[in-house]
């Protein structure tokens, strides 16, 4: 039964479809759980059976047959109870990794402006919960048609075989145990949402108190906090103790009401032995099941409440289980010659009023480097993600001369490839890193970005892990790091913004003129407000403050702009300390 | 458990719950002692009634054994409540002094602990304390009690039989903790792959751009369904030990109760028992293996919880700031506003890590002076501001504010000397009008009015839906400018002499930054100004500018005299003239 992946389901957001993707398992549960179920009685009934042989006086010989018959049974019996709880617990195991790669799919095929849209890290984590929450609920209403129903059903007609009378009067408790806990039920959730939310409410006090802790305290305003504090914690405490009192310490009441018919089954059953109707073991057999029973019962509550939890969470992770995509991969694209016309490209966020870079018009083509400048929110950035086509934009950006909109998300991918001030590293290897699971040689790619010497320095290699986010690399480190992916996945058109703030301004002037040397085939556009690099370039796009923009060479830019002019001997003078 | 604050909040709910005590005490024991009836009522009606078939008392015993099922309700349902009671009382009172402790403790603890990490102590190790204290502590003195309650039990039936019970019960035990133990392993290790199944998403929507722009959606989705299916193997393993223990302990319950009738059988008599202490016998025999299981998972939470109290302790031991002179008062340190005289005696200041981030610092400020500190980015301008308000130590050198020492001064008094405002606005949970009091009630509605009216919010704030009372559920309410506006509504409120302006127009667009700045220069004139920018366009018009560099003052002087001199100063001057950075 080892899966070697976990498979996707069609109708996700069909329910009984995660039961039908695990046939097996359910199967199994199904023949074993009533295995299980319907034999289970057969437990009591044996050692009813001992106690009347030592009690008829059998022979040594007797009872170890019988003893060894009850362990036997004893153990089939089990065995199919391990087989029932096993495959119950990898049917939910199961459902849980399919529910979270279908949601898993589903964020990750959604489109990158509905991901800016809406908060899903916060959804997704909540989400995640929901589908634990959820399964539990499914596994609890697989394993309660069984144990609830088979098994109480089971119990119930073999003491209504024993005797009808003291069965029906002396289980007639059991139901008001029942009506008692259905009828707290409501206070019991109403008690343990309150908990919850205060519980939350508390968390996120702690996080505000910690978090501004110096804000508190600059403002001499701990005293005042701790007093809120105190309050609010009693109060927690207060909710805390009625919702766990009467979640967990409910149990033995409910059972002594079940319980209660005890009486009659003590009187009746032990009238009927001394009749002489029932054995003694046929007594104590009969204890136990009217035990069983009641015990079952006062958890059925519980179960019931947990099933009915997981309804809520199955309705809050639904509309991520939407059916399972993949990028459409064809491709139909220039491998060369690689042409870039914009003309009166506009562009503004969505729902942003202003526009961000407006009517800007420009030509480059292969083997070229264009550098991008400008002042702050000038729209440098913007433009490099306006030409990345994850957003819609006015004018045009024609690329082969087709427009970029009317090539797939796949074929841009393919065309372009996009670095930006963020390295955007996984916590995995370096290589891994590097090649997103392509398989390549890094050797190259590692010495154009100068990262070569530092890989010589790890003892681990490409194989170095480099922490969460990259934590355990240095800032110019994992910016290299990006900018190798970057060249190892290079595109025609390759789109860097600001790559090279955190690496010294030496490194930078070689890693660009490996870029020029190893990467003719490509078209560059680099932006920056460095500008010393750009005397080494082929063109530069200037974009002012007012919208307006001057394209040209770095020469014919130092004699027609003078604010390029005056920036770039600044910059020369400031010299390093430039920042 | 030998560390100061769990024991000491222990103690303390210890002593103040001392009647709760004595009644969890009495609960417990009758518990113990209870439960061990009913097998004896059974053993009396078969000996009694069943067996020599005799009904007299048949009635009686069984009215005797509901009142006996009643009692035990009651004391499992007391043991519970006042477990809990007590449990949540420890909670409250270990969060309590956490609390108090926080706001004792060093600042340079902020600088070097991430906020998750100590609400998680603040919640998830105070959490596993209670635990310890209920399921584990507790718990285990009752499962103790119990399995000795039946120890002697049986022993009245049969010496016999309750010594074979105890050499039974080291070998139940053992092959309970073995299965617990491969169990926790097999937790532990599907725990960590938990966490990697988890942080796979959250950085998968982190690197979103990255993904989309190489088209690596299909690669990232490997690597989930690679993560998946490990957590799936390994939770397999869990769900296999889970699976498999109850069973066999029913198997292992099946062989002692055969063993006990094949020894009870009339050829072998071994025993020396009646029916009914047989029969009582098996049912003590299998309420035996509750109580033992039981054992071994209490002893496995207080395992588990040990950390937690260590972090807990730890936070406890955390250095606190010290040397507060509690009587002094903002009013007594400056007696007149337009006298504040600011000195740094050679300042030097370095982390407990050891990295130096301020050198020799000399400087003195005249009173209303505007002084704009300027230098690369982490450089310690923030540091120095944090120095200025007392919140950090300096390693060697004093701070004085007319010649008072800054660190004697107590929190309390803080605010109505310094007004702080940061790069970043950090709202608090509470209205708008909290926003700028902070819930101090010594801050009037009309002060809170005043102050917004100054840095020119009122309008807006009174076109929101309950006006200054609209609770501030989230961040986007207000713009980027708006929220600096508040901030300086903040700082302003109360009045202070000295104003500290940690790089306030850093996120702000340049409209908003003028409006800004504008604010701020009307409030001006009335204070001491400091402030930190590496944006010198849009630093308000100062009398002298610091620059800092390694650490040390590199220049000082008017910005005029900087202007020639300093290269590095003018150069940069003109850049951002440009806007340019």
């Amino acid at each position: 039964m080892k899966q070697m992946k976990i498979e996707p389901l069609t109708r996700p957001d069909k329910i009984i479809n995660y039961w039908k993707k695990e046939k097996t398992a359910v199967a199994f549960i199904i023949i074993f759980g009533i295995g299980y179920n319907t034999s289970a009685i057969l437990g009591p009934i044996y050692q009813g059976k001992l106690i009347d042989a030592l009690l008829r006086g059998d022979s040594l010989n007797e009872i170890a047959v019988l003893a060894v018959t009850f362990v036997l049974l004893i153990a089939a019996i089990q065995l199919t109870r391990y087989l029932k709880r096993f495959y119950t617990r990898r049917f939910a195991n199961s459902t849980s990794a399919t529910m979270r790669l279908m949601i898993y799919n589903n964020i990750m095929n959604k489109g990158f402006v509905d991901l800016q849209h809406e908060n899903t890290g916060d959804l997704m984590t909540r989400a995640l919960a929901d589908v634990d929450l959820c399964v539990d609920g499914m596994r609890k209403f697989t394993t309660e048609l069984f144990d609830t129903g088979v098994l109480m059903s089971a119990y119930f007609l073999t003491m209504l075989y024993y005797d009808v009378q003291i069965t029906v009067i002396g289980a007639l408790f059991i139901p008001v145990a029942m009506v008692i806990a259905e009828k707290l039920k409501n206070l019991i959730y109403q008690f343990s949402i309150d908990y919850r939310t205060k519980s939350s409410e508390i968390t996120g006090m702690t996080y505000d108190f910690i978090d501004n802790a110096m804000l508190y305290r600059i403002n001499g305003l701990e005293i005042k906090t701790q007093e809120k504090y105190d309050l609010e914690l009693e109060d927690l405490q207060n909710k805390a103790i009625k919702a766990s009192i009467f979640e967990n310490s409910m149990q033995p009441i409910y059972n002594v009401v079940a319980m209660l018919g005890v009486i009659m089954v003590i009187y009746w059953g032990g009238s009927k032995v001394i009749a002489g109707s029932w054995t003694v073991g046929i007594f104590s057999t009969y204890m136990i099941l009217f035990a069983a029973l009641a015990a079952k019962v006062s958890n059925a509550a519980k179960l019931f409440n947990s099933v009915q939890k997981s309804r809520i969470s199955w309705q809050r992770i639904k509309p991520y289980l939407t059916e399972y995509k993949t990028k459409n991969t064809a491709l139909n694209i220039k491998k060369n010659h690689t042409t870039l016309n914009i003309e009166n490209l506009t562009f503004a966020y969505p729902d942003a009023k202003e526009n961000v870079i407006q009517n800007i018009t420009m030509t480059a083509q292969q083997g070229e480097i264009i550098g991008i400048t400008g002042a702050i929110a000038s729209g440098k950035t913007t433009l490099g993600l306006a030409l990345l086509g994850l957003y819609p934009y006015m004018g045009s950006i024609r690329l082969d001369n087709q427009e970029l909109m009317d090539y797939s998300e796949y074929e841009r991918s393919q065309m372009i490839a996009y670095l930006g001030h963020n390295p955007q590293l996984l916590s995995d290897t370096i290589y891994n890193n590097i090649t997103l699971g392509s398989n390549e040689d890094i050797t190259a790619v590692l010495r154009d970005v100068c990262f070569d010497t530092d890989l010589a320095a790890m003892p681990d290699g490409a194989d170095t892990l480099v922490g969460n986010g990259g934590i355990r690399l240095s800032g110019g480190q994992q910016a290299r790091i990006a900018l190798a992916r970057t060249l190892l996945n290079k595109r025609k058109i390759i789109i860097l913004d600001d790559p090279f703030s955190a690496v010294d301004m030496q490194t930078e002037e070689k890693i660009i003129t490996n870029l020029k040397e190893h990467y003719q085939d490509c078209l560059i556009l680099l932006i920056s407000h460095r500008l010393a690099i750009f005397s080494h370039i082929h063109r530069i796009l200037f974009l002012h403050p007012d919208r307006t923009v001057e394209y040209g060479t770095h020469q014919e830019l130092m004699e027609k702009s003078e604010i390029y002019a005056e920036i770039y001997n600044l910059q020369q003078l400031a010299g390093e300390n430039n920042e | 458990m030998n560390n100061s604050l769990t024991k000491k909040s222990l103690y303390q709910v210890i002593q103040k719950n001392q009647g709760l005590i004595a009644l969890l005490i009495f609960v417990v024991l009758g518990v113990v002692v209870i439960s061990l009836i009913p097998p004896q009522i059974l053993k009396i009606i078969i000996d009694n009634n069943l067996v020599p078939k005799n009904r007299e008392g048949l009635m009686r015993w069984a009215i005797v054994y509901l009142i006996v099922l009643l009692f035990i309700g009651v004391f499992d349902f007391l043991k519970e409540a006042i477990l809990t009671v007590l449990g949540q009382r420890v909670t409250k009172e270990i969060r309590m002094e956490m609390m108090v402790k926080l706001g004792k403790i060093n600042s340079q603890f902020f600088s070097s602990h991430e906020t998750g990490a100590v609400v998680s102590r603040f919640t998830n190790d105070v959490d596993a304390i209670n635990t310890l204290f209920t399921s584990g502590v507790v718990g285990m003195v009752i499962s103790s009690f119990k399995i000795i309650g039946i120890v002697i039990s049986i022993w009245f039936f049969s010496y016999k039989l309750g010594l074979l019970t105890l050499l039974l019960l080291p070998i139940i035990y053992g092959i309970i903790r073995l299965f617990q133990k491969r169990m926790l392993q097999a937790q532990i290790k599907n725990r960590i792959l938990v966490g990697q199944v988890n942080n796979h998403i959250s950085e998968s929507l982190n690197n979103m751009l990255m993904i989309k722009s190489y088209s690596k959606e299909k690669y990232m989705e490997q690597n989930y369904n690679r993560y998946l299916l490990d957590n799936f193997l390994t939770l397999d393993k869990v769900n296999f030990y889970d699976a498999v223990f109850s069973p066999l302990i029913q198997i292992l319950r099946a062989i002692v109760i055969a063993s006990i009738v094949i020894l009870s059988s009339a050829q072998l008599n071994f025993l020396g028992m009646s029916l009914g202490m047989i029969a009582a016998s098996i049912e003590l025999i299998s309420n035996l293996f509750e109580p033992v299981e039981n054992l071994g998972m209490q002893l496995q939470n207080i395992q588990q919880a040990v950390s937690g109290v260590r972090r807990v302790n730890e936070f406890y031991m955390e250095p606190e700031e010290d040397g507060k002179n509690d009587k002094l008062t903002a009013a007594k340190i400056i007696p007149d506003r337009s006298a504040v005289r600011l000195k740094f005696d050679n300042v030097s200041f370095r982390y407990e890590t050891g990295t130096d981030i301020l050198k020799n610092i000399n400087l003195t400020l005249n009173p209303l002076e505007k002084v704009t500190f300027v230098g690369r980015t982490g450089v310690g301008k923030s540091t120095l501001f944090k120095l200025i308000m007392g919140t950090l130590q300096p390693t060697e050198g004093v701070i004085s504010i007319n010649g008072i020492d800054v660190c004697a001064i107590p929190n309390r008094e803080k605010r109505r000397i310094f007004g702080y405002v940061e790069q970043r606005f950090h709202f608090i949970k509470g209205t708008v009008a909290e926003q700028i009091s902070l819930q101090d009630e010594g801050i009037t509605r009309g002060k809170i009015e005043e102050a917004l009216r100054f840095v020119g919010m009122m309008e807006y704030i009174e076109s929101l839906e309950n006006s200054l009372d609209t609770e501030v559920t989230s961040d986007s309410l207000f713009s980027q400018g708006q929220q600096q506006l508040l901030a300086i509504a903040r700082a302003i409120v109360t009045d202070p002499p000295l104003l500290l302006l940690d790089e306030i127009t850093a996120n702000l667009d340049s409209i908003t930054e003028e409006r800004v700045i504008s604010v701020l220069q009307k409030a001006s004139s009335a204070h001491t100004v400091l402030s930190i920018s590496h944006r010198l366009s849009s630093m308000i018009a100062s009398d002298s500018v610091v620059i800092l560099e390694n650490g040390r003052v590199k220049n000082a002087g008017s910005p005029e005299v900087l202007l020639q001199d300093d290269d590095w100063f003018s150069s940069q001057v003109a850049l951002e003239r440009l806007t340019w950075h």
